[in-house]
């Protein structure tokens, strides 16, 4: 019996032996493999400030209460046994701290063949101490991060948003920016226990999460602010399907502010529309109608075609290309200057000024102002435009991109064109990005790139000028006068081409324009598409930009405006003759072999 | 176990007479009273026991702090204590104590069948007590019956007559009605301990071979038709089936076999540590802390700790054998049931740890998670002591 024992013994000792040093690595493996997981740590967004740091998106800590119904009975025992009582008695003390009734967490805490089931999600770090202060047990937390965005329609289509539930970017800023503002999840191997918990002190780290970091934008959300404001009211007045506003810093080519409508809050996307997530300033791109004439204008400044004095003999219809071409209104012959042109908007005299200027060099004129490409803002789905090659205009294309139609641009691109007048002919590249944070926060600044001269200084202080009189008397702008101030600006009506009917359906009225003109520090880009009350830009967008400006120009505490030294008349001073060889007229065209 | 049927405990003694050793000239005083103890048997339990406690609270803190060890520790103090009480009582007064000790067990064994009975995991084995505490009279009939059968048959060995058809009979009687109660609740480890250990005293007791031999045969053919008929609940078969080829079932019963392997596997030589074990604290393994304790061990302790454990499991079954040998015929056949009976439950239990025997629902002696249990191995200790010492002073101070 000894003897029996003993071996009986030795031979438990062997097998102790062959488990733990021979078969040990393969088990173990084994063993680690199915027990180790790999958690994700999430990193925290970086915050998009505005041009003063205020707050347009923040990501705060969140989690996702988890359950264990299984584990959830044991919260109370009765005879040591964990029962229904664990889970009602879970179900009676979670209820006010989780904010759901006690008939829904015991649905969720009985739910039959699962140990996990979701219980909330959302729930804010003291709402989560709460919970856990109770130590139930099975009851689990995910750590998420949930994105706010405090000025919400306001900036909604610029700031743009992220999924929820992944906080990936989706759109605007947060999506063009994503790189930074992301940061990179981390990652640990963990080991987890039977009930799905990390096993204590099992956690490694594999990769730490870096999170992500703070951009500043150059949108001032004040501005932003009111601009949307006054461009909602206007838009939802006029009946219009969308409007947009840009707001642009002349001199340093900084977007202010970029409003759009309709917008949608990026805090609840459950009620925004497919077509209310665009951002019309960015991503819309159309014909601008009469307020291109500036660059056809410009073209011929530059290349010495006409002064603002020259005289140009509008008459009622000009045939070109086997069309009729007319201006907004049917009118006797009329005796303009080429300033009278562009304050009265005259297709016909625009093309009488714009015929002389080769279309090659014409069209390298606009490109020179950033028709065609994109800015330089590379904003999430941002439209570059469309110009065609000069070479590919079709005949009457020729004559109709002298004012404004046969080709489209952003907003955003026809506030720069405005703002390169202002800035003395210079195009200052359009930005949103002020700058970055670095890790250790410091506010690194975007670098500042170079202008580029457009046109000659006088051919800008020129036109400038000329802009003034499209609000003065004989203008097509008195709703965008500003008491006090010189005011430069262009109207634009042109057809808009709707893509699903494949043909020109309603406008877009338009008003580009600032102030004081002398020395203009923001240019204010208004757009209202398909109004369906009324169709001229001066009256639909007049009155936004006159809001804007006004609020700028009070904000500014801008000086009011000192005369001009330029003094430039709309009508010719007599009548003009189809003969003098200075006046521009269908006559002289003819002669010119054009 | 001494080949002898008619038992000559007091002359074997006296044979071999191996006396304790006492100073020479020290006037052959004999050790003060406190120390008559079996000193060895007792620090070899009190070793096993406090490992046991660790052990338990290791593989329960996650779960639920330090309650359960505790509960372990109130029941291995009562044990102690009643382990030294019975140790010095006059062995007249166990035998007395023996009728009614067995009527008790029996009367919990019934009362588990009825429903005052608890049902844990497929068996009816517990008595609900007030304040959460439970009771397992299988384990109280362990003593009650090796304390009933050395008793009835060693007055006839003592009086140097046969074991008559008719004694065994009665013994087989004894022990069978609760055998057949514990088989009911249904325990079938409990049950194998019992029957392990009635046959050793009986066979001890100079029982004619064939009762032996026929109930070895019984026995075997019980086992066999364990496999081939529904003599066994379908719980019990998957747990036999499982054993052979625990990938059966990798989700059920399988998981458990598998998990206790890879707890062991991954101890080495000298463990991941006490309350580091990463099967143990991540809760892998069901009934860790009282059927699979030795798991535990295995990881947290390594080779060295486990095998340690071993080897003190076994010293007690050896020192119960031993002292069984120098002892008069009842201690003789009393410290023999002990002997197996621990013996029986070790091998039992840590087998199925090391994936060498079936799982059947038993507690490893000192260490599993078990009020009763602990009891139990502790009142045996306290029998074997007695005995030990009563065979010293004998010797001491021959009559």
């Amino acid at each position: 019996m000894f003897i029996g024992v003993l071996f009986v013994f030795t031979l438990f000792g062997a097998q102790l032996l062959r488990i733990q040093a021979f078969d040990a690595s393969a088990t173990q493996a084994a063993a680690l493999s199915k027990r180790s997981i790999k958690l994700h740590t999430p990193a925290m967004r970086g915050q998009i400030l505005d041009t003063n740091g205020q707050v347009l998106a923040d990501s705060v800590e969140r989690f996702t209460i988890s359950a264990d119904p299984e584990a959830i009975q044991c919260y109370v025992k009765v005879k040591g046994e964990c029962g229904w009582q664990g889970v009602y008695q879970a179900a009676a003390d979670l209820s006010p701290k989780i904010g759901l009734d006690v008939a829904r967490l015991t649905t969720l805490f009985t739910k039959p063949d699962t140990r996990y089931v979701i219980v909330k999600k959302d729930v804010s770090p003291g709402e989560w101490r709460e919970i856990q202060a109770l130590r139930v047990p099975g009851i689990a937390a995910e750590r998420t991060s949930k994105r706010l965005y405090p000025t919400s329609m306001a900036l909604g289509q610029l700031v743009g948003y992220v999924n929820q539930t992944d906080q990936t970017a989706a759109g605007g800023v947060e999506l063009m920016l994503d790189g930074t503002l992301a940061g990179r999840s981390g990652t640990t191997i963990a080991e987890r226990a039977q009930n799905g918990a990390v096993i204590p002190g099992s956690q490694r780290v594999d990769q730490p999460a870096v999170d992500g970091r703070n951009v500043r934008l150059t949108i001032d959300s004040d501005i932003q602010w009111y601009a949307q404001n006054a461009l909602a009211k206007q838009v939802t007045a006029v009946k219009a399907e969308t409007g947009t506003a840009v707001v642009l810093e002349v001199a340093t080519g900084k977007i202010r502010a970029a409003a759009s409508y309709p917008t949608f809050d990026p805090n609840d996307l459950s009620k925004a529309t497919q077509d209310s997530l665009r951002n019309h300033a960015f991503q819309d791109a159309f014909e601008p109608g009469s307020t291109g004439k500036l660059m056809t204008m410009a073209a011929a400044l530059e290349r010495g075609v006409v002064t603002p004095d020259t005289g140009v003999i509008v008459p009622n219809r000009l045939p070109r290309a086997g069309m009729k071409f007319k201006d907004h209104e049917d009118h006797e012959t009329e005796y303009l200057t080429a300033t009278g042109v562009i304050a009265k908007s005259s297709n016909i005299g625009t093309i009488l000024v714009g015929e002389r200027v080769p279309p090659g060099e014409m069209e390298q004129t606009y490109r020179s102002f950033g028709i065609g490409q994109r800015t330089e803002v590379g904003f999430a789905g941002e439209s570059r435009g469309a110009l065609q090659k000069a070479s590919d205009w079709n005949d009457p294309q020729r004559y109709t991109v002298l004012f404004g139609q046969g080709y489209a641009l952003t907003a955003v691109q026809a506030a720069s064109v405005f703002a390169t007048v202002a800035n003395g002919g210079v195009r200052a590249p359009l930005s949103l990005v002020e700058g970055l944070y670095n890790d250790s926060g410091t506010f690194v600044p975007a670098p500042s790139e170079q202008g580029s001269r457009v046109l000659s200084e006088q051919t800008a202080t020129q036109l400038s000028r000329m802009l003034e009189e499209v609000t003065g008397e004989d203008g097509t702008a008195s709703d965008a006068r500003i008491e006090g101030y010189r005011v430069a600006g262009k109207t634009g009506t042109a057809d808009r081409y709707d893509e699903k009917l494949k043909g020109y359906n309603g406008f877009t009225a338009s008003f580009i324009g600032y102030a004081p003109a002398e020395q203009p520090k923001y240019v204010v880009a208004v757009f209202i598409h398909k109004p369906q009350a009324g169709m001229f830009g001066g009256a639909l967008a007049g009155p936004v930009f006159n809001q804007v400006m006004t609020f700028l120009l009070q904000r500014e505490n801008t000086p009011p405006s000192t005369p001009s030294d330029l003094d430039y008349r709309v009508w010719a001073e007599e009548r003009l003759s189809p003969q003098d060889p200075d006046v521009l007229s269908d006559a002289r065209a003819r002669r010119d072999g054009l | 176990m001494p080949r002898d049927p008619v038992g000559h405990g007091a002359r074997l003694g006296s044979r071999r007479a191996p006396r304790l050793s006492l100073p020479a000239g020290a006037g052959s005083r004999p050790p003060p009273r406190w120390l008559r103890i079996d000193l060895g048997l007792f620090i070899g339990a009190t070793g096993l026991t406090i490992v046991g406690i660790l052990l338990v609270w290791s593989a329960t803190r996650v779960e639920s702090g330090g309650a359960v060890a505790l509960k372990q520790a109130v029941a291995a103090v009562i044990g102690m204590g009643l382990a030294i009480i019975v140790t010095r009582i006059d062995v007249r007064l166990l035998r007395a104590a023996a009728p009614l000790l067995y009527l008790a067990a029996l009367a919990g064994l019934v009362a588990v069948l009825s429903p005052l009975g608890r049902q844990v995991n497929g068996s009816r084995s517990w008595i609900g007590l007030p304040g959460g505490f439970t009771l397992q009279p299988s384990e109280l009939m362990k003593v009650a019956l090796v304390i009933g059968l050395a008793m009835i048959l060693a007055e006839r060995t003592d009086r140097r007559e046969r074991q008559r058809h008719r004694d065994i009979a009665l013994a087989w009687g004894l022990a069978g009605l609760p055998i057949l109660l514990v088989l009911a609740q249904p325990d079938l480890g409990s049950a194998l301990v019992l029957v392990a250990m009635s046959v050793a005293v009986i066979a001890a007791a100079g029982a004619p071979r064939v009762w032996t031999i026929a109930v070895v045969v019984a026995g075997v053919a019980t086992v066999a038709a364990a496999f081939t008929t529904p003599l066994l609940s379908p719980y019990q078969r998957d747990r036999l089936r499982a054993f052979l080829d625990p990938s059966l079932d990798p989700q059920g019963i399988g998981y458990q076999t598998r998990q206790v392997r890879i707890a062991i596997s991954s101890g080495g030589l000298d463990g991941q540590g006490l309350f580091a074990g990463r099967q143990t604290q991540a809760g892998l393994i069901p009934y860790q802390e009282s059927d699979f304790i030795f798991s535990v061990a295995g990881e947290e302790l390594g080779f060295l700790g486990a095998a340690g454990l071993i080897v003190l499991l076994g010293f007690i079954v050896l020192r119960a054998l031993v002292v069984a040998r120098r002892a008069d015929t009842f201690g003789r056949l009393v410290s023999t049931g002990i002997g197996v009976w621990l013996g029986v439950q070790a091998v039992e239990n840590v087998g199925m740890n090391l994936g060498l025997l079936p799982v059947t629902g038993l507690p490893l002696p000192f260490l599993s998670y078990g009020g009763s249990s602990m009891i139990a191995a502790w009142l045996a200790v306290g029998i074997v002591g007695n005995v030990s010492e009563e065979t010293a002073q004998r010797r001491l101070s021959p009559r």
